[in-house]
């Protein structure tokens, strides 16, 4: 029953994703595919997107002010 | 203001972006597509910078024929219809004295993502089985390598998902961006992430479990959790018994060869933290391992890959909400598999593949026990899922084109592909390029592999043509690009190259779409729209995919359930179950080294000439433990030379305590471009990749990146550098 359910919501998801992914020349469809791109982001939380400004990481590997220093020293 | 949408093929993950100008300005403005209802806002400076990679005084703009010898950079400009025709004679002549065998094509799938498998197709009616590709060490062989126990390359559903397992898979916002995306909105939703690596990082701090294993066991770890599911019966039983064949063998094999004691020695993680883990993985309700090239670049690489589907099937997750999907290709287009015209080419030919024999899985000896099965559940006989299916051995391949043995390879086409940088055995792979009769390269700069070629062809980039992205033959999902610039100069798109190459070799017939958007027409027919319809219609088109589709089917398998037991692999004369092996350390040679650390300035050997990323990474550096560093007497920004037995490259050393000791980490794809020997022959992780037998995964060939041994010693700086200065 669980697995049906789960079934029926991935299709669905995967049913606006498909609706979303068009481009729609009727204004209302436009606006009902903004709408739905409204919503999906919502059913993952407040603010799901946070982490596209916030990253902070060690794996950005910015060397420029070592590099520049390195520079300075040798010249 | 304008507003164009656009793939982004600065690598495979094909962000959505949207373009946008104001009226007068020439030029767009690239940002992340927040309406992408898969991966809003995905997008990398790499991405937004691509205009200024590729609008750029090093850009090729003309063909050029080599004046000088091989590696000289003498260079005379020639007009296309003089290059083609040239190309064609020698091609000709190679084909008449050697067979269509002697020419050998290795391909960049992202870098000509129009090409609509018309590589294969040209070389199908030539009758050249030897088609290379990086995939072979990167996503294509996984693809090829997950046939053999369920048919498919399955794609993670990330949307659904309760359990993410990343393999020292550290995807962050400047690299695998669209997955990142994907996997942080699902722990949003409240997806629990195990992440198996041997080192810290950012995903592995967020992560429920980070089980930091020893380099290259990632097997033996899988191993481990197939042996907890199945003694604390932690699989899906009614799955397992009606859809699996070998379970018993299975069972036997792990129980007795890989118990949980063995497992944690050589992982060298404790028992509980395997459990656990393996529990969270076993009882999620729809979990996934999304692909990782950890284990496509390792000498147990074929045994990683299919513990990894084991572990999907019996947990009962393929093709389940939350799982993997099982998709085929969309069914409204015409497939690449149709294009390429595979049936063209001759069993005899196809037996000519090199690499068939020792190395067969990813081979046409696979592709061809395939053919029925896959066509049985997914309409396609020769499905090439990720380019990557029927593809022959990059190390034979290069070793045939070297030494003439088993028969003469003459000619090697190199389409948008740094060859040179893109395997292992660098060394083999230049001594290969320089005994070939004629090189040829379509490229966008003077890569070090266009550097050893005879005539060098000028390519369009993604900003400069339209695209058709199916998902790379592997789901139901086809995504369209807009062209945002004209190409500049004479540079083509690769469909013309093959065109205008196929007219010469007298295969006119089979290529008559004058152009790639004719192509696309073709392809997109059975939609019943034009080409410049459907591009209006759809960004992104979702064919239709049913869960749990193989209870109508079975697998594409030749017993139509889950091989846990390959039937294939066992007729090919190979282990059928998966087992352990790994390289180890020894008194010469007492580090590890991890080729693969992901910068994110770059993709692979890509925009090194692109000052404005350069400049915040402008040598090739390695990463150290500071204990190590002390042992070996390495300092913060001096050089190092690291050696292997396959020889030896230069880098700059930085120290990261997130790297485990004993271990280093090497950067891939280093030149430099504004050097004038392109710094071609000093910093390439290929350089230390040794690819003797005992360094090859035994069934795909391909060679050990994950825990290479090797030693560092600290060394002066192996040039005057010239800097990014002589850059623009």
């Amino acid at each position: 029953m669980i697995t049906r359910f789960k079934q029926i919501k991935a299709v669905l998801l995967m049913r606006v994703a498909g609706f979303i992914g068009q481009r729609h020349s009727v204004f209302w469809k436009r606006w009902i595919a903004h709408a739905a791109v409204r919503i999906n982001l919502m059913r993952h939380g407040r603010d799901p997107l946070d982490f596209l400004q916030s990253e902070d990481s060690i794996d950005h590997l910015d060397f420029e002010s070592a590099d520049d220093a390195a520079q300075r020293n040798k010249g | 203001m304008e507003t164009k949408h656009v793939l982004c093929a600065t690598c495979d993950m094909s962000c959505q972006l949207v373009a946008t100008r104001k009226p007068g300005e020439k030029d767009f403005t690239l940002s992340g597509d927040y309406d992408n209802p898969m991966g809003p806002g995905a997008i990398c400076a790499k991405g937004k910078l691509a205009q200024t990679t590729f609008e750029h005084p090093n850009r090729l703009l003309h063909p050029l024929k080599r004046v000088g010898e091989r590696g000289e950079g003498k260079w005379e400009q020639i007009p296309w219809e003089q290059a083609l025709d040239e190309i064609a004679e020698k091609l000709r002549g190679i084909v008449e004295r050697y067979g269509p065998e002697a020419l050998a094509v290795t391909s960049g799938p992202w870098n000509c993502s129009t090409e609509s498998g018309m590589t294969r197709r040209f070389m199908n009616l030539l009758g050249s089985p030897n088609y290379l590709s990086p995939v072979a060490l990167c996503l294509g062989n996984t693809a090829a390598v997950n046939r053999f126990t369920y048919g498919w390359m399955p794609l993670p559903d990330f949307e659904n998902t309760n359990c993410i397992v990343l393999m020292g898979h550290n995807t962050n916002s400047q690299n695998w961006v669209w997955e990142y995306v994907r996997t942080r909105l699902a722990e949003h939703r409240g997806a629990k992430l195990i992440v198996m690596d041997p080192r810290r990082s950012p995903t592995a701090e967020r992560a429920a479990f980070h089980l930091a294993l020893k380099p290259g066991t990632d097997a033996m770890l899988c191993l481990g959790w197939i042996n907890v599911i199945i003694q604390e019966q932690l699989y899906d039983k009614a799955f397992v018994r009606d859809w699996t064949l070998g379970f018993d063998a299975l069972a036997k094999r792990i129980l007795e060869e890989y118990p949980l004691a063995r497992v944690c020695e050589v992982t060298g993680l404790a028992e509980s933290e395997i459990r656990e883990s393996a529990r969270l993985y076993a009882t999620s309700r729809g979990a996934i391992i999304p692909w990782s090239p950890i284990t496509d670049q390792q000498v147990s690489s074929t045994s990683a890959i299919r513990a990894i589907s084991i572990l999907r099937a019996i947990t009962g997750n393929l093709d389940a909400p939350g799982g993997e999907m099982l998709m085929g290709t969309h069914q409204g287009l015409i497939p690449e598999s149709e294009l390429e015209l595979t049936e063209m080419l001759s069993a005899e030919q196809k037996r000519k593949q090199l690499g068939y024999d020792e190395h067969p899985a990813f081979t046409f000896k696979a592709a061809d026990v395939f053919a029925q099965h896959s066509e049985r559940v997914f309409g396609e006989r020769y499905p090439n899922i990720v380019k990557g299916t029927h593809m022959a051995v990059p190390s034979s391949t290069f070793r045939a084109m070297a030494t003439g043995a088993p028969y003469p390879v003459k000619a090697f086409l190199a389409i948008a592909n740094n060859a040179l940088y893109g395997y292992g055995n660098q060394a083999l792979v230049k001594r290969a390029m320089l005994n070939q009769e004629l090189n040829v390269c379509f490229e966008q700069f003077m890569t070090p592999t266009a550097n050893l070629c005879d005539y060098v062809l000028p390519g369009d980039s993604w900003l400069e043509r339209p695209n058709l992205m199916d998902t790379y033959n592997w789901a139901t999902i086809t995504m369209t690009s807009e062209q945002l610039y004209a190409a500049p100069g004479e540079c083509k798109n690769v469909y013309d190259l093959w065109h205008d190459l196929a007219l010469r070799m007298g295969m006119k017939a089979s290529f008559p779409w004058n152009n790639i958007e004719e192509l696309f027409d073709h392809r997109v027919s059975r939609t019943g729209l034009s080409w410049k319809q459907y591009l209006a219609k759809y960004k992104i088109q979702l064919g239709s995919y049913k869960h749990f589709s193989y209870r109508k089917t079975g697998f594409a398998t030749p017993s139509g359930k889950v091989e846990l037991y390959s039937s294939v692999l066992e007729e090919f004369g190979c282990d059928p179950l998966p087992y352990y092996r790994n390289v180890e350390t020894s008194a010469d040679f007492p580090l590890k080294m991890f080729v693969g650390l992901r910068e994110p300035q770059f993709f692979q050997s890509g925009q090194r000439h692109n000052k404005r990323l350069r400049k915040s990474n402008r040598y090739p550096r390695t990463f150290v433990n500071p204990a190590d560093a002390a042992s070996y007497n390495l300092t913060e920004g001096e050089w190092a030379k690291i050696e292997t037995v396959a020889g030896r490259l230069f880098m700059m050393v930085t120290l990261r305590d997130d790297v485990p000791p004993g271990l280093i980490r090497v950067p891939h794809g280093w030149w430099l471009p504004e050097e004038k020997d392109l710094g071609a022959e000093d910093h390439n992780d290929g350089l230390v990749i040794p690819d003797d037998p005992e360094y090859l995964d035994r069934e795909q060939g391909i060679p050990h990146m994950k825990g290479v041994p090797c030693r560092i010693t600290p060394c002066a700086a192996p040039r005057e550098f010239v800097g990014i200065g002589a850059l623009q």
